[in-house]
């Protein structure tokens, strides 16, 4: 099953350049991205996990396991809190 | 059949040309005293506001999602038609908003204008009607700010934070050190001018009645007056200093309250100024709006002297 990212439509974001601030105009909360997390959100819309692990292995020093764990938890993160939305594919 | 011609009326808001039809009188009152800027009109019409005693349309119109803006105290909810048109619920008296770029039209019906109280904010309809005034100026790339603001010297701190957390007492410390004001609860910045506006609405400094302790006895024992809302008004006209209409906008200070410790100002990262920001601007409703004004803000954060200031012990030094 392949799962594609987006932005959920309306979060708003505020770029602090090494932060990301994101805002949920539904409840007001805020949540803020480390630059490792910015990156993440700027890879979106994505088609793959993968594809999103790439642009982190483009940016640092990480295999690619690794940017593939960490953007999986992240996204996990931010679809929960309603920042991303997603879309399950079949292969 | 003779029909009665369409009566409007022209208004400079800020500096943006604002006409309103078929305005009732207490709306025009309202339109005036709360909005009426002494700043010439220098923009083609931005806001056209028509004032019905039917809704504009005779069914009701089908809607897309629910918007809330939520207010000091209060929220109202928006019925969304599409990006760039909002209505209130109540089809008796509501209020339609519709943006076009930089241009907003405004229709208002209630069957019953007449019975709306003097420039009373209270009612549901004006509070809509306050929403959308507010949405179209900021169509225009002004933004609202929840704050009190203080100016010397052609120079102004804004005072943020939450509802009772010490704006308007720490207002008055600022004035009784010389400061002039220019908000007690909010005004209008223009992000690319920096300048901060004052917002003709407010008639002057408001004060819980427990907030009467903590500003100095030369404040306690002058003309306040109770409000309906329970709170103490001190008409502008009433304090030495003339409020000034608008200053460039240098600081923003995010109060907090500590009274185990004494008051002192302390750094803001980057995260809370921008946290504090959008809790005082407020969440645009339109998509556009909101966009563009978070371009904005990371510049304002950059450019403006952000602090945080802990009210404790002792007066604050500003």
């Amino acid at each position: 099953m392949l799962r594609s990212f987006a932005h959920a439509p309306d979060v708003i974001t505020t770029d602090l350049g090494d932060e990301l601030i994101l805002l949920d105009p539904r409840n007001g909360e805020m949540f803020s991205l480390n630059s490792c997390g910015r990156r993440v959100w700027f890879a979106l819309p994505a088609r793959s996990v993968v594809q999103v692990a790439n642009a982190l292995c483009s940016e640092y020093e990480v295999t690619l396991e690794r940017a593939r764990s960490d953007a999986e938890t992240l996204l996990d993160e931010l679809t929960r809190a309603g920042l991303v939305i997603h879309d399950d594919k079949k292969p | 059949m003779m029909t009665k011609s369409p009566s409007s009326i022209e208004l400079s808001i800020l500096g943006h040309r604002c006409r309103a039809t078929n305005a009732p009188p207490a709306i025009e009152a309202w339109l005036r005293h709360c909005w009426q800027s002494t700043r010439p009109a220098w923009s083609d019409a931005a806001i056209d506001a028509t004032f019905l005693t039917t809704p504009p349309w005779t069914r009701a119109p089908t809607y897309e999602d629910v918007d809330i803006t939520a207010l000091d105290g209060a929220t109202l909810s928006w019925l969304r038609h599409g990006p760039r048109c909002w209505s209130t619920r109540n089809a008796s008296a509501g209020v339609e908003l519709t943006l076009f770029g930089h241009r907003a039209c405004i229709r208002a019906w209630d069957a019953e204008w007449s019975k709306l109280p003097r420039a009373d904010r209270a009612t549901s309809t004006l509070l809509a009607l306050h929403v959308a005034m507010c949405e179209a100026l900021r169509g225009r790339g002004l933004v609202p700010l929840h704050a009190a603001v203080i100016a010397r010297g052609g120079r102004a701190t804004a005072l943020v934070g939450r509802a009772g957390v010490g704006k308007s007492s720490t207002l008055i410390a600022a004035l009784e050190a010389g400061w002039a004001p220019i908000a007690e609860d909010f005004a209008w910045l223009d992000p690319v001018t920096r300048q901060v506006f004052a917002w003709s609405g407010e008639r002057g400094v408001r004060l819980r009645p427990d907030g009467l302790r903590r500003v100095p006895s030369s404040w306690s024992s002058a003309a306040w007056r109770e409000e309906r809302d329970g709170k103490l008004l001190l008409a502008y006209n009433q304090i030495p200093l003339p409020r000034l209409e608008s200053a460039e906008l240098t600081r923003i200070a995010l109060i907090d309250r500590d009274a185990s410790r004494a008051t002192a100002f302390e750094p803001l990262s980057a995260r809370e100024a921008a946290r504090a920001f959008w809790e005082s601007a407020g969440v645009p409703l339109c998509r556009l709006n909101r966009e563009v004004f978070a371009r904005r803000v990371p510049t304002l954060i950059s450019d403006l002297e952000w602090t945080r200031l802990i009210l404790g012990q002792g007066s604050p030094e500003l």
